[in-house]
């Protein structure tokens, strides 16, 4: 875990100069410091944006173009962009509006930036990859979650220099935070599971910091199967949170994906006081998938939500006011005499019984028939950050892939208006395939995207899952997919020789429709371009710490595990039996798996049965299969610990 | 008969719009001719603007009750009718078409507050006003967005003669001569022309190579998804010549119908199918296959007529590699692809239960898989619903489906729906939204006698879940296209008064949804060893799943399966398999393990219609399926429960189950005499050893196995079944005869458990102590519906307790 004591002033702007650069009209490109404006070969990626407080400016992150596009909303035109470090990502207001912070994920900053002069005026070091930022206005505080440290920073803006005054750990990854209006608790979405694979309760934990002691509560569970946690809001009154994610039933074999068998995508909400999740409703319909659920906001009012589906291209619409009252047994008289079969229906027999609110995981019609959900189209392509204008009336979509901010009348979802981010140079293969890879309407009736099962860009979602291709009921751990294609053997049980050939049958197995010829190799072409992120626990310059040096040796001598776990990505293209065998795969052959990135796929071994790489020795390597670890002093397992993280 | 009914409605007022008024009325003289209609065929040209207005006007007329005297405030309705089309296409439909259609409204609206105020207005003048908004109205109904198509394909066919029912309909023995596959174009413009799409075609490939296709019947056209490609299905109606429309069934190929291939242009005409069976309702599938409704399958219904059973099939889209996707026992109808790529089809269902009001519809996969019913199928009344959904259809962009409420004892004709998968099904109208309020559902509502004068509406076309193409005539006889809405709105785009006009079909490209990729090994395609596997593999995750309460205590420890058997004899509820009528004959395949967390997965035989029991630890049915289902080659089929809640996804578990991670279970055979079944070898025995003589001395009923009466049944059948089996009766009604009916069976209140013998199979019965067996074979009877025959074939045999296989399963 890194720690962040001291703040520096990163980067102090001192030189703004303007260019000539005209992107949509006669606007100007301002230019900050070292950064160089974004090259028009540069797709635009619209990700989080944010909504002036008086309604007349919508700052948008973009992911790809590396920069912060203003939009001027009353005219909706673009105004100004401000090249940012990084992969710019969530960003906040200050309550008068006057100072913008971005999160500059990859290089470790948030860029604070001064509205008026529309220029970076410094920089906050955080951890490397933060993701979300939210702004205390009364308390003179921003909240920074990290995702590599699995934190969040808490950083007292009152002083002159931003002070980073706790970190406070949270679950894993942190996506997406909120706070109360009273500053008094931050709700903290996790966006992976962190828990074995063999644990069938296993889910994604939201986490409740009391921001005044600057401690976690216990954290609140999420369903079983629930992960990718993006979108998180709060209602006007801070009473409660509501959190959008994916609901997968990990414990049945993927035979089908009809009606939600294997994934479901839901609406969590928690009681805050309470620190209690009141219920989780699923988004979806009879027979369609709301995939991939993003962001969340709650109107001014708190009677309505909306949600952006990344995999869908859609917007819902939620009566979250008429909800509660269900939830609460206010049933209105003609929903009431509809009956399910010979039965009440659902919102009656809640009405009647409490208990039955659990049901509603995984009732696909219990929105729809209380007519409060209504699906609108996103206006784009892999809709990700919304945000409502002040007064509630118009919703700002970020439509990535087509690198358009969307505005939509909030109430009816007619799309009003699109403001483009910039040229969009044409889709060439890599970029298509990242769209075909998020997009959920290359499933079966929409049921999941490649990125549902492996979010943050082809990586893991923390859950197992029983494909039919190596058998029935030995369900396998999530594999990231960053350079998947040098690993040899696809899959634990390699069932396929080739990456391609995994990903060209994994649309028919898994998705359950046939793509075409295209759509299936510009994915294998965006699968093969992932790399690794920058390892947050290397040293600044990119080397091991003494101790993962340390490790190294261990790892190629004495642990012996360069035998096996050998070449760039640490792979020796065979299969083996390291004594984890799981229950249907007798000989317990699995291809040995990538330690790259080994610090963030947990959790590890087959089926997922080890939560920790300390677990992966300590308690599946007794017998001494998996490397010569049994004889391993303490200080020497950590060593070798610290080196496989920093892989 | 049927001619001279035809006839007695000459004298409405039916026109054609575009075509051929004089020479049609001249025509109607002389009616019975197909040869004639040729000729008429052949003088098809566009009449002028004020014939086709005159002729429109009589229809506009029609529409109205004459003896209702024409009124300002019906002309305002119209008008108001015309304002609102107005306001839903707004900005989305052609300005410049519109705009003047704008300024007219507005000043027929200023005339009309004139007219308010004028004193006198005779009723010619209002006739004229009314008429004049009439056509306004279309005018401005014909901006909508959606008619982007100026082409419309479809088929003229005379209503099929025989029996007036929804199976005899599609026999090509009862079709009549006449009709043909047209294209409609410039329908909504100024000079829509008519084309006999075939009028050059000469038949390419197939036996009826080197002919055209003259003087037989069409029926069912579909388009590619390109828009290239027509499919049809044709009969030489031959037995027609024959015949002449009596009741008959005969099988020839020149009588059946067979599926024929042409471009959108009438050329390259091939025949696909061929043979003495009918083939018809093709539908293209995504990935390229065709699915269609034949009778290749075999068997025939359970009541009425000789009525050979139609089925879902599959073929290449040349013909070839031909394959059964449905193995169901009874009628299939009307398939189509749904938005998300599955096939939507009508299901005959009446598995142990009424015969005339479950026809609702399924989905399977596009290679037949995993067909399910999502809406109807288990009625708890008769009344307020559909008997049937037809000719259904998925609505573009909405999960919703269109379908005709058409009659049992009928044609696919009726009053149009709206069916809504995503509301709870109360198993009567919830899920259901009247398109065409006007007209109740045809036998549902109004009993036999109405029927006929209720086959108003038909064959819809689905464009929003608002506006529709459909066939219309409020005598329902002729139909004519038209294009309506649900706001009640109807504009006659053709009609013929001599024949209907069916089946309208936007001659265009429209929508392909995913090809959904084959996961059985049964077509040339998937089946890569060329030997086909004939087993498949069926999954539940837990039987406790269902939307039924079980009796406390419950705990189930097997599945039974049990396979029901096609009918091979075609005479109606002949032989009589039992004492319920018109049951079927089934046989036990055996029986599977269900483990202790619900779960169960074996090994099933593919291409049988199969049901399931849910058994205690004695062996003994909890619950009961009141339907059929079957898998294909290679198949692995998963459920969820056993009836679980149609609109849920399984709850999330603690484990994987149990069965799923073991090797699948094989089903084990049951007792002698349950496999094929035979009440003699099941039965007989036990009672001839623990009963008979106790009931000879005692002077008792009658146990002995003598066989007597008509039926050709066992003496201790005929005495036992009756009064102390358990079954359920089949027939229409057969939903109201008490612990014989229902729909569904309830739990714990089944077979042996709620059978009155089962109270005398104890020691307080004179100290009976049957074996286990002995009273295991009893529970099998008394769980199998109290059959007495176990197949169709050879009963004598079966009476004297020889095994006698079935010839279909």
């Amino acid at each position: 875990m890194i720690k962040f004591n001291q703040i520096t002033i990163v980067y102090k702007v001192t030189l703004i100069f303007l260019t000539g650069i005209f992107s949509v009209g006669p606007f100007q490109t301002l230019l900050a410091g070292e950064e160089k404006p974004a090259p028009t070969s540069i797709y635009r990626s619209p990700y989080f944006l944010v909504i002036s407080p008086d309604g007349k400016t919508v700052y948008v992150s973009d992911r790809t173009a590396g920069s912060l596009v203003v939009i001027d909303a009353i005219l909706q035109k673009k105004l100004v962009e401000i090249p940012l470090r990084g992969k710019p990502h969530g960003l906040t207001l200050s309550a008068d509006g006057e100072t913008l912070f971005v999160a500059e994920n990859g290089v470790g900053s948030v860029a604070v930036i001064d509205t008026k002069k529309l220029a970076v005026e410094s920089r906050i070091s955080v951890g490397k990859w933060p993701t979300a930022v939210v702004a205390a206005n009364k308390t003179r505080r921003l909240y920074v979650c990290n995702a590599d440290s699995h934190t969040v920073s808490v950083i007292d803006l009152s002083q002159m220099v931003p002070k980073t005054i706790g970190t406070i750990p949270v679950v894993r990854e942190p996506s997406s935070a909120s706070l109360t209006p009273d500053e008094k608790i931050l709700i903290v979405a996790n966006l992976l599971t962190y828990g074995r694979g063999t644990d069938p309760e296993l889910s994604a934990k939201v986490s409740i910091i009391d921001t005044m002691q600057m401690t976690s509560k216990p954290p609140v569970s999420l369903p079983p199967g629930s992960t990718s946690v993006k979108g998180l809001c709060l209602s006007p009154d801070g009473k409660w949170a509501y959190v959008v994610h994916s609901l997968g039933r990990f414990n049945l074999p993927v035979t089908q994906l009809e009606r939600g068998w294997v994934n479901t995508f839901a609406l969590s909400i928690i009681n805050i006081p309470k620190g209690k999740r009141l219920a989780t409703v699923l988004l979806d319909n009879l027979k369609q998938g709301a995939a991939d659920p993003h962001s969340v906001v709650c109107s001014p009012d708190g009677k309505r939500l909306l949600i952006s589906h990344s995999g869908v291209q859609e917007i819902s619409l939620v009566n979250i006011g008429k909800i509660h009252e269900l939830l609460e047994g206010i049933v209105p008289p003609e929903l009431a005499a509809l009956k399910d079969g010979v039965h009440e229906n659902i919102w009656v027999q809640i009405q009647n019984d409490r208990s039955k609110i659990a049901e509603l995981e995984n009732d696909l019609t219990a929105l729809y028939i209380a007519e409060v959900i209504r699906r609108v189209p996103s206006g784009g392509m892999g809709p990700r950050g919304i945000a409502l204008f002040p007064d509630g009336s118009q919703l700002c979509v970020a439509n990535y892939f087509s690198g358009l901010i969307t505005f939509l009348d909030a109430q009816s979802g007619k799309q009003l208006g699109n403001v483009s981010m910039g040229t969009q140079p044409p889709l060439d293969p890599i970029r298509h395939g990242e769209m075909v890879f998020n997009d959920a309407t290359k499933a079966f009736q929409r049921w999941h995207s490649c990125a549902t099962c492996h979010p943050n860009d082809g990586r893991v979602d923390g859950l197992r899952w029983d494909f039919m291709n190596d058998g029935i009921g030995n369900p396998k751990d999530t594999l990231s997919l960053i350079f998947a294609h040098k690993n040899g053997p696809m899959n634990r049980r390699g069932t396929h020789k080739t990456a391609k050939q995994r990903v060209i049958e994994s649309f028919p197995n898994s998705h359950l429709i046939i793509p075409t010829e295209k759509e299936a190799e510009d994915v294998y072409q965006y699968i093969t371009s992932l790399k690794p992120d920058p390892n947050p626990y290397l040293l600044p310059d990119g080397q091991f710490n003494k101790k993962a040096k340390r490790g190294k040796i261990l790892f190629n001598k004495k642990g012996k595990c360069s035998k096996c776990h050998t070449g760039p990505t640490l792979v020796d293209k065979k299969k083996h039996n390291v004594g984890t065998a799981s229950q249907n795969d007798g000989d317990g052959q699995y291809s040995t798996p990538s330690l790259l990135e080994a610090h963030r796929t947990a959790p590890y071994l087959n089926d997922g049965r080890a939560l920790t790489l300390k677990e992966v020795f300590t308690r599946h390597n007794k017998k001494n299969r998996h490397g010569n670890t049994k004889e391993f002093s303490e200080q020497e397992l950590d060593d070798l610990i610290e080196y496989l993280r920093s892989l | 008969m049927y001619m001279i009914k035809l006839r007695s409605h000459r004298s409405n007022t039916f026109f054609c719009i575009h075509i051929f008024l004089i020479l049609s009325s001249l025509l109607c003289c002389v009616q019975s001719a197909p040869a004639k209609e040729k000729k008429v065929k052949s003088e098809f040209a566009s009449v002028s603007d004020e014939l086709r207005q005159q002729r429109l006007e009589k229809d506009l007329l029609n529409h109205r009750s004459p003896s209702t005297p024409f009124s300002i405030a019906e002309i305002q309705e119209a008008l108001n009718r015309a304002k609102k089309l107005l306001a839903r296409f707004g900005d989305k439909s052609n300005r410049t078409r519109l705009e003047p259609l704008v300024q007219q409204l507005n000043t027929e609206q200023i005339k009309l507050e004139k007219l308010k105020q004028s004193k006198s207005v005779s009723q010619k003048e209002l006739e004229q006003f009314y008429l004049k908004s009439c056509r306004l109205k279309r005018k401005i109904a014909f901006c909508n967005p959606l008619l982007d198509f100026d082409k419309l394909l479809f088929i003229k066919r005379h209503a099929s003669a025989g029996v007036h029912h929804m199976c005899d309909q599609y026999y090509g023995c009862n079709a009549k001569p006449g009709g043909g596959l047209f294209v409609l174009t410039d329908l909504f413009g100024e000079n829509p022309k008519l084309t006999n799409l075939l009028k050059n075609s000469v038949v390419k490939k197939g036996r009826l190579r080197g002919k055209k296709l003259e003087g037989g019947t069409f029926l069912s056209p579909e388009l590619s998804f390109d828009g290239k490609t027509i499919l049809f299905a044709y009969s030489e109606a031959k037995g027609w010549k024959k015949f002449h429309g009596k009741e008959t069934y005969e099988w020839k190929p020149e009588y059946s119908y067979h599926i024929f291939k042409c471009d959108s242009n009438g050329r390259n005409l091939v025949q696909l199918t061929d043979g003495k069976e009918n083939d018809f309702d093709p539908c293209f599938l995504p990935g390229g296959r065709i699915a269609f409704i034949s009778e290749r399958r075999g068997g025939f219904l359970r009541c009425g007529r000789h009525c050979p059973v139609y089925t879902l099939h599959g073929m290449n889209a040349d013909g070839s590699n031909i394959i059964t996707l449905s193995y169901h026992e009874t009628h299939e109808w009307h398939p189509s692809v749904t938005n998300d790529g599955m096939l939507v089809y009508t299901r005959w269902d009446y598995v142990d239960r009424d015969s005339d009001i479950a026809h609702h519809p399924w989905t399977c996969y596009p290679d037949g898989r995993d067909p399910r019913s999502f809406h109807g199928n288990y009625p708890v009344v008769r009344e307020k619903r559909p008997w049937m959904e037809m000719s259904i259809r998925a609505i573009p962009n909405s999960h919703k489906l269109v379908a005709t409420a058409a009659p049992h004892h009928g044609h696919a004709f009726g009053s149009l729906i709206l069916i809504d998968p995503q509301k709870t099904d109360d198993n009567a109208e919830s899920q259901l939204t009247r398109l065409t309020s006007e007209v109740p559902f045809p036998e549902s509502e109004g009993g036999k006698k109405l029927i006929r004068q209720r086959e108003v509406y038909g064959t819809p076309w689905p464009l929003s879940e608002k506006d529709y193409l459909c066939v219309y005539d409020q005598n329902a006889k002729n139909h004519g296209i038209y294009l309506i809405d649900s706001d009640g709105n109807k504009e006659l785009i053709y009609r013929d008064k001599l024949i209907s006009s069916l089946s309208p079909i936007p001659l265009r490209e429209r929508f392909r949804p995913p090809v959904i990729p084959d996961q059985t090994e049964q077509t040339a395609q998937t089946n890569k060893t060329g030997q086909q596997k004939n087993v498949a593999t069926i999954a539940v995750t837990d039987v406790y799943e269902s939307d039924f309460p079980w009796p406390a205590g419950t705990e189930i420890k097997a599945l039974r399966v049990i396979q029901l058997l096609p009918k091979t004899t075609a005479p109606p509820n002949e032989p009589r398999i039992g004492i319920a009528r018109q049951t079927n004959a089934r046989l036990v395949l055996g029986t599977v393990p269900v483990e202790k967390d619900g779960s169960a997965f074996f090994e099933a035989p593919v291409g049988k219609a199969v049901y399931f029991q849910v058994l205690d630890e004695e062996g003994m049915a909890v619950q009961s399926m009141r339907s059929a289902t079957y898998v294909h080659p290679g198949e692995k089929l998963t459920c969820h429960g056993c009836h679980e809640k149609k609109q849920a996804t399984p709850a999330s578990r603690l484990s994987p189950p149990r069965a799923f991670i073991r090797k699948p279970s094989k089903i084990q055979p049951d007792v002698e005499g349950s496999n094929p079944f035979s009440y003699v070898r099941l039965v007989q025995p036990v009672l001839d050893h623990n009963c008979v003589k106790c009931h000879q001395e005692k002077k008792a009923l009658d146990l002995t196995g003598t066989i007597e009466g008509k039926h050709g049944w066992s003496r201790s059948y005929n005495n036992l079944a009756e009064k102390y089996g358990f079954y359920f009766h089949v027939f229409n009604g057969s939903i109201n005869s008490g612990i014989h009916g229902g729909s569904r069976t309830t739990a714990g209140q089944f077979g042996a458990r709620s059978s009155k013998l089962l109270k005398y199979m104890n020691k307080q019965h004179y100290g009976v102590e049957l074996s286990k067996k002995d009273y295991y074979r009893l529970i099998l009877w008394l769980d199998c519906n109290s059959e007495f025959f176990g197949s169709y074939e050879n009963t004598e045999a079966q009476s004297e307790g020889k095994i006698v296989q079935p010839t279909l399963d």
